[in-house]
């Protein structure tokens, strides 16, 4: 049995090694290095056969021992996730962008995005700009934003809210933009959120960034636009 | 009274030898058993299978830096990387806050390697993504590389470091203790039949 598994396998590594220098293609470029990095490893031994062992580790994908390290070699399936995710933001962007914008079509594709990638903030940000943008409560996204920085390590989690809140300020800032462009008037519940993130941004930031003002102004400008419904905002 | 005597040690013989199966088998199940667990835990089959979250989905499910990963794929283009059908993540791990930045070298949607420089064209992308001052300033700590051929079928995936990357670049490392530290998968069936069909091409 042993004999007729190195009957086999072998005339395969030898194939590899013989296809790869046969013609100078990018792939067969990449597969020679992939060999020489598998001879290196001890994947394959000096006679071209596999040990089983590292076989098993490299093509089963068992544990390297750091748990880093295996999720970079995983990172496939996360960067398909967001490839695809990333492809319903932009046909939500592309649903957002015409003169009369399609709301209930670019929720569809951010929701789709949200299934994707649930614990993604830009998709939330982007979800609770635009529900509020047809009058809905975008509390249930903006909450769960916020919350995906809480998994992060202690460092990390005030650099990550505070993207947070600047991306949500971008998105409702272009959301206000959006509304007047194609309606005229603004939903209460845009200004309403856009005072909330202001409020959330000052907390966090010191300096102030692209509102002319300090966030606490900014804050209070939003807020005096939402407290007038039908006359300051659409209800 | 003979008879019955006869037939009780009769009795506690089968009983005893019933008591051998009935053990030897519980302790070979116990093996199997153990075997498995060992087996499913090697393969992290409760990962694959959905029912624990695998260290990517664990350890990468916070929100990409997607303008982090635009500057950076800037960076290089502008430093001379072909960047067409290159899709770069930069992407925090959970437990440490670091950045890991993913790289999809797609030969079917126009990846090319840079061949103009002295090293392997596959080291030559990993330093150029990772060696850049944007690199550094994203606190990019390790790359993951995943290459896929003309119909898009995954090959290989590996795995570096930064600082080993870094190492190597300037010539503190030599190629075979990169290529020792490099981890990596690979995509056994995909290279023995792109191999095996290129083979019937030269013959054809």
């Amino acid at each position: 049995m042993k004999l007729r598994i190195k009957k086999i396998i072998i005339p395969m590594a030898l194939l590899l090694f013989i296809g790869a220098g046969c013609t100078r293609s990018d792939k067969d470029l990449a597969i020679g290095f992939l060999m020489d990095w598998a001879v290196s490893q001890g994947i394959i031994n000096e006679d071209g056969s596999p040990t089983w062992s590292t076989l098993a580790r490299s093509t089963l994908g068992t544990s390297t021992g750091d748990p880093q390290t295996d999720a970079a070699i995983d990172a496939g399936v996360v960067a398909k996730s967001i490839k695809d995710s990333d492809e319903q933001i932009d046909q939500a962007d592309q649903a957002l962008a015409n003169d009369q914008p399609d709301r209930e079509k670019a929720l569809d594709h951010l929701n789709q995005a949200a299934k994707i990638r649930p614990d993604d903030w830009y998709i939330r940000n982007q979800r609770a700009t635009v529900l509020a943008e047809t009058g809905k409560d975008p509390q249930k996204d903006t909450t769960r934003a916020d919350k995906s920085c809480d998994k992060l390590a202690d460092r990390s989690q005030r650099r990550c809210l505070e993207r947070v809140y600047a991306n949500r300020a971008e998105f409702v800032e272009a959301s206000i933009a959006r509304q007047i462009r194609s309606r005229g008037k603004v939903k209460c519940t845009t200004y309403e959120l856009q005072a909330a993130t202001y409020k959330e941004l000052g907390r966090y930031r010191l300096t102030p960034f692209e509102v002319g003002d300090t966030y606490f102004d900014a804050y209070q400008r939003a807020q005096t636009q939402a407290s007038q419904p039908g006359v300051t905002c659409a209800p | 009274m003979k008879i019955n005597k006869e037939k009780k040690e009769q009795g506690k013989e089968k009983h005893g030898k019933h008591g051998c199966l009935r053990g030897c088998l519980i302790f070979f199940l116990v093996i199997v058993v153990i075997v498995g667990v060992f087996l499913i835990l090697f393969f992290r089959v409760p990962q694959k299978i959905g029912i624990v979250k695998s260290p990517a989905e664990r350890l990468l499910a916070p929100t990409p830096d997607r303008d982090g990963a635009k500057t950076l794929l800037s960076e290089v283009a502008a430093a001379g990387l072909n960047t067409e059908g290159i899709d770069l993540y930069v992407i925090p791990f959970t437990d440490t806050g670091e950045n890991l930045a993913i790289a999809v070298l797609n030969e079917s949607e126009g990846f090319s390697f840079n061949r103009s420089t002295g090293h392997n064209p596959l080291i030559q992308t990993m330093i150029d993504l990772t060696t850049g001052d944007t690199a550094q300033e994203l606190n990019v700590t390790r790359l993951s590389l995943e290459y896929r051929d003309e119909s898009s079928q995954s090959l290989m995936t590996l795995s570096a470091s930064t600082n080993d990357i870094k190492q190597f670049a300037s010539g503190a490392m030599t190629q075979q203790e990169f290529m020792n530290v490099l981890e990596g998968k690979i995509n056994y069936p995909a290279v023995l039949s792109t191999q095996i069909s290129s083979i019937y091409k030269f013959f054809e």
